[in-house]
């Protein structure tokens, strides 16, 4: 174990420097996996029998990217470390017909199972009929394992508190505007701006942990994203143990970029499986 | 209750053998030294010994004699990140072990790669046996070094205080009347005085540098004519504590502050008896803390445990043609502890050892109670039916509490003599070796997981090619059977792997006279893993080449100088064929292509070292500087990826680092 520390810390030592950004949306990316469980759309872990939507939330540099995808689910279970893996055969799979603009979603009956695993290949501007087709072009290759029982509950972003530089920032009514739209903030060209996100204590699950190590609450994790600017981190977490719910982290905007619509996407998981997503826009002042 | 009752049966366990024969007597003016030990045979067929003098000589190991086991061939390059342990004969840092006078020992350098835990001071000579070594020692399928402490000084007050750039030292060594004395050590880093000065502010996040110490205390003391008591405590403590100046929360696993300790305590009591008539005797008995304790962020362990070891050996000289040793080595670890993380990695072999610490689970163990009882005994007898030949059947058997299980480990080396010059040795033999620990708690691994085993064979020459000129070649290959592998699900450790090794070793040592010493050393090795696929692959630190040589030189008037050049084949790496998002976590699980398929570039290093000594009697004091990486070689110790894996860079180690340090000596 004591290797353990020693390699996180030279691991971490230099990591102000990354080779590449998360946080920056430079290519088509898949940014989060939302399961919604048929008449009860805030949970997300199914009954073995109930049926499932896993809808996928998929950005890109364009507004509107044409995509193709391909997905199958199997059983799978617990495991001591490295990717899941099926530990039965598939027992669904679902593509697009072909390429389209609307988000992937995945439909599928929950089988008797510890867990669920769900494979999927998503391409742009082309039809996926297997996990082993080659897009040719840009794609993702993506998992989702989801737990089968149990009473997890998606966390919300829908009654979230959002604001940029103190005022509040609404959703969209169209994110798929090419350029800004009447509703858009604006922003000036290179100004840093505060992101401030306020969570409900209700989006945490509590842990039931009988050697109470873990603590009483799951984490939150927040992923912020943004196709234009850049976000100074790419996670902003709620400790288990935590009582403050409210997240900042400053945007800086860029300097060539005048007129055009920036988007934002803010993606928080409670590390159980539980998802939601938000967006944003802002147009950038000439 | 069940613990005092395994300490009672351990301690009379231990005692049983060491029912006195010598008598008590006075009047003897024998002074302490080596020779009153109870010496083990000189029969391994690699056992390597080089005087703690000339180790302390060796450039880039900055005066530490243990760290200079790396010249000696057969020694693997290690890294920090496995905490330094070494890699002896292609086995695993885990199957390996440093014992101080018999006493196995938790932590062989500070934070895997500076200083070792004891200073040379206080070593008589440090002995390594890569593979093929005695009965006297077991639980182990790789090799051993063993460091001798001497006793302290005994003629008159001796002091020294060292300091350099990455720690100081203090030690003082004095007579005690006519049969006694004692020795005191101290030592701690410096690197946390100045670090925050070497480190630009926005260059790292870390603002807080890594502290350790280490303290000796030894005593003897002649409690009759032939029969000597030794007293000895020492610890060490390793402390880590890295606080961001912004959070790090590229990996969602990875976050908050990050904090280690690593410290143990020991205290040894030994009693030499060497009469005058065929049996000689060492009892030792050591007690002792180890704390382990790790926190990253919302993961944390800790583990306190006690233990207690014990040896005893005896022997009876059979007349001129034989001797016959035997004793019990008994090792017994009380252990509480929490831990709360993700699932251990295999012992070596793991592709996702590099994935981010979201991807994995975590689980949660309170165990207040587990105990690790494993008593052995052994007997080795030395046969020499004529004057040119030695003959060491050794049978050692093990018990392992813990694990219910036990072994028989027969062994056998021969030394023949065959001219006055050339001496050929070999060896065959069982080794076995418990699992790490914590693979048999039943949350973490397998209780039902059982030792494993691993057959030596050797056979070398040694060739006295001139006065001071010696030449050793040797060859070996080690078969690992029942090895422990980590499985995808229950139960998460299983004996299902195995391990051949196999490779010469050469090495050439020149003294031509006492102020030279020429010590050249190549290893070419092959060491092989496979698990329950059945397909054999490259150890995780399989170096082909492993080349070294290191001179010094006392040039007269108070200089020397000395240097060191190594030369190792990269470790094996397992290439990352692309990614797969698993958006659960909002993380990016890589995709590996054939394990250990391929190298890094290969490591080279010359490390360079200047003295200068004044001798204002009885004083003395010295200067020092040495170059570690003196032409700033950028040796690529790891790889980082970008968050998608499809970027990645080498990470480089240590650049050329200077270490100023001045000694002074009464």
């Amino acid at each position: 174990m004591r290797k353990l520390i020693v390699f996180a810390a030279l691991g971490l030592v230099g990591c102000d420097d990354p080779l590449a950004y998360p946080q920056d949306i430079d290519r088509l990316r898949v940014l989060g996996a939302r399961a919604r469980v048929a008449g009860d759309a805030s949970r997300a872990s199914p009954a073995p029998g109930e049926a499932v939507s896993l809808e996928w939330l998929v950005v890109d540099p364009e507004p509107a990217p044409a995509l193709g995808w391909f997905f199958e689910a199997c059983p799978s279970q617990a495991r001591s470390r490295g990717a899941p893996e099926c530990s039965g055969p598939v027992f669904a799979e679902q593509g697009a017909p072909a390429p389209s603009t609307a988000l992937p979603q995945f439909d599928f009956t929950a089988v008797d199972a510890e867990r669920i695993l769900v494979r999927g290949l998503v391409c742009r501007d082309a039809a996926v009929t297997s996990l082993s087709d080659a897009c040719g072009g840009e794609h993702e290759r993506v998992l989702f394992e989801l737990g089968v029982g149990g009473d997890n509950a998606n966390p919300t972003l829908a009654d979230a508190q959002l604001t940029i530089g103190g005022q509040p920032w609404p959703a969209p009514a169209d994110l798929a505007e090419p350029g800004c739209a009447a509703d858009d903030l604006p922003s000036d060209s290179d100004a840093k701006l505060s992101v401030q996100l306020v969570l409900a204590a209700s989006d945490r699950d509590p842990i039931q942990d009988p050697k109470g190590l873990a603590p009483p609450f799951e984490p939150l994790f927040v992923s912020q994203f943004s196709t234009l600017g850049h976000f100074a981190r790419p996670l902003s977490v709620i400790e288990g143990a935590s009582e403050q719910f409210d997240l900042t982290v400053s945007w800086r905007a860029p300097a060539d970029a005048a007129g055009q619509r920036a988007r934002f996407y803010f993606v928080v998981r409670d590390g159980r499986g539980g998802v939601d997503w938000s967006a944003r826009t802002l147009c950038l002042a000439p | 209750m069940r613990r005092r009752l395994i300490a009672s049966i351990w301690l009379a366990a231990l005692l049983w053998p060491a029912v006195s024969r010598g008598q008590e007597d006075e009047g003897d003016d024998l002074e302490f030294g080596a020779t009153v030990e109870v010496e083990a045979p000189p029969t391994e067929p690699v056992r390597r010994s080089v005087p703690a003098e000339d180790l302390r000589q060796v450039a880039g190991a900055r005066g530490d004699a243990l760290r200079a086991v790396e010249i000696l061939p057969g020694v693997a390059r290690s890294t920090s990140y496995e905490g330094g342990a070494p890699v002896l004969r292609g086995a695993g840092q885990h199957e390996s072990v440093v014992f101080l006078d018999g006493v196995p020992v938790p932590l062989l350098y500070h934070f895997g790669s500076a200083t070792s835990f004891f200073p040379s001071r206080l070593l008589d000579r440090v002995e390594l046996s890569p593979s093929n070594f005695s009965v006297r020692y077991g639980r182990l399928v790789g090799g051993i070094i063993e460091a001798r402490t001497k006793p302290p000084a005994s003629d008159r007050l001796h002091a020294l205080l060292e300091l350099s750039l990455i720690d100081s030292a203090a030690l003082v060594e004095t007579p005690l009347g006519r049969d006694a004395s004692m020795a005191v050590g101290v030592r701690r880093s410096n690197l946390d005085f100045f670090f925050s000065q070497l480190v630009p502010a926005d260059a790292y996040s870390v603002v807080a540098a890594p502290v350790y110490y280490d303290y000796q205390a030894i005593g003897t003391l002649r409690v009759a004519r032939d029969h000597r008591l030794r007293l000895m405590a020492y610890g060490s403590r390793d402390s880590l504590k890295l606080l961001f100046s912004k959070p790090v929360l590229d990996d969602p696993g990875l976050r908050g502050d990050i904090e280690g300790v690593l410290a143990f305590h020991r205290a040894n009591v030994m009693l030499e008896s060497t009469p005058a008539g065929p049996w000689s005797q060492r009892v030792s008995l050591t007690a002792g803390t180890l704390t382990r304790e790790q926190v990253v962020g919302p993961l944390r362990q800790k583990l306190e445990s006690v233990q207690l070891l014990g040896r005893v050996e005896e022997k009876l000289t059979l007349g001129s043609a034989a001797d016959l040793v035997f004793g019990i080595d008994t090792d017994v670890e009380l252990a509480d502890g929490t831990y709360h993380g993700p699932r251990p990695p295999g012992p070596e072999g793991d592709t996702s050892m590099g994935e981010g610490l979201a991807l994995s689970e975590n689980i949660s163990i309170h165990d207040d109670g587990f105990e690790i009882v494993q008593p052995g005994a052994f007997v080795e007898l030395t046969l020499r039916p004529d004057r040119r030949v030695t003959l060491v059947p050794g049978l050692r058997l093990d018990w392992y509490g813990h694990l219910r299980h036990g072994s028989i480990d027969p062994r056998l080396s021969a030394r023949v003599a065959l001219t006055e010059s050339t001496t050929l040795k070999g060896g065959v033999g069982l080794f076995t070796q418990p699992p790490i620990w914590y693979y048999a708690v039943p949350e973490l691994g397998n209780p039902d997981i059982d030792p494993y085993h691993a057959l030596h064979t050797s056979l070398g020459v040694e060739q006295k090619l001139a006065a001071g000129v010696t030449l050793g070649v040797e060859g070996y290959y080690k078969y690992i059977y029942d090895d422990v592998v980590a499985a995808p699900g229950s139960p998460y450790f299983v004996n299902a792997g195995s391990g051949r090794i196999f490779g010469s070793e050469l090495s050439l040592e020149l003294r031509p006279s006492p102020s030279t010493f020429v010590y050249a050393a190549y290893s070419l090795s092959r060491s092989e893993r496979r698990g329950p696929t059945g397909q054999w692959r490259l150890f995780d630190h399989d170096q082909t080449h492993v080349a070294s040589a290191t001179a010094s030189q006392r040039l007269g008037a108070g200089w020397s100088v000395g240097g060191r050049f190594r030369f190792v084949s990269g470790d094996p790496t397992t290439p990352v064929t692309g990614a797969v998002y698993d958006a659960r976590v909002g993380e990016y699980r890589p995709s590996h292509g054939a394990q250990n398929s391929q190298r890094r570039p290969a490591f080279h290093q010359l490390d360079v070292r200047v003295e200068k000594e004044w001798k204002i009697s009885p004083l003395s004091l010295a200067v020092y500087l040495e170059l570690l990486n003196a032409y700033n070689a950028k040796n690529q110790e790891g790889t980082r990826y970008s968050y998608d894996y499809s970027k990645s860079e080498g990470v480089s180690g240590l650049p050329l680092l200077p270490n100023l340090g001045i000694r002074g000596e009464l």
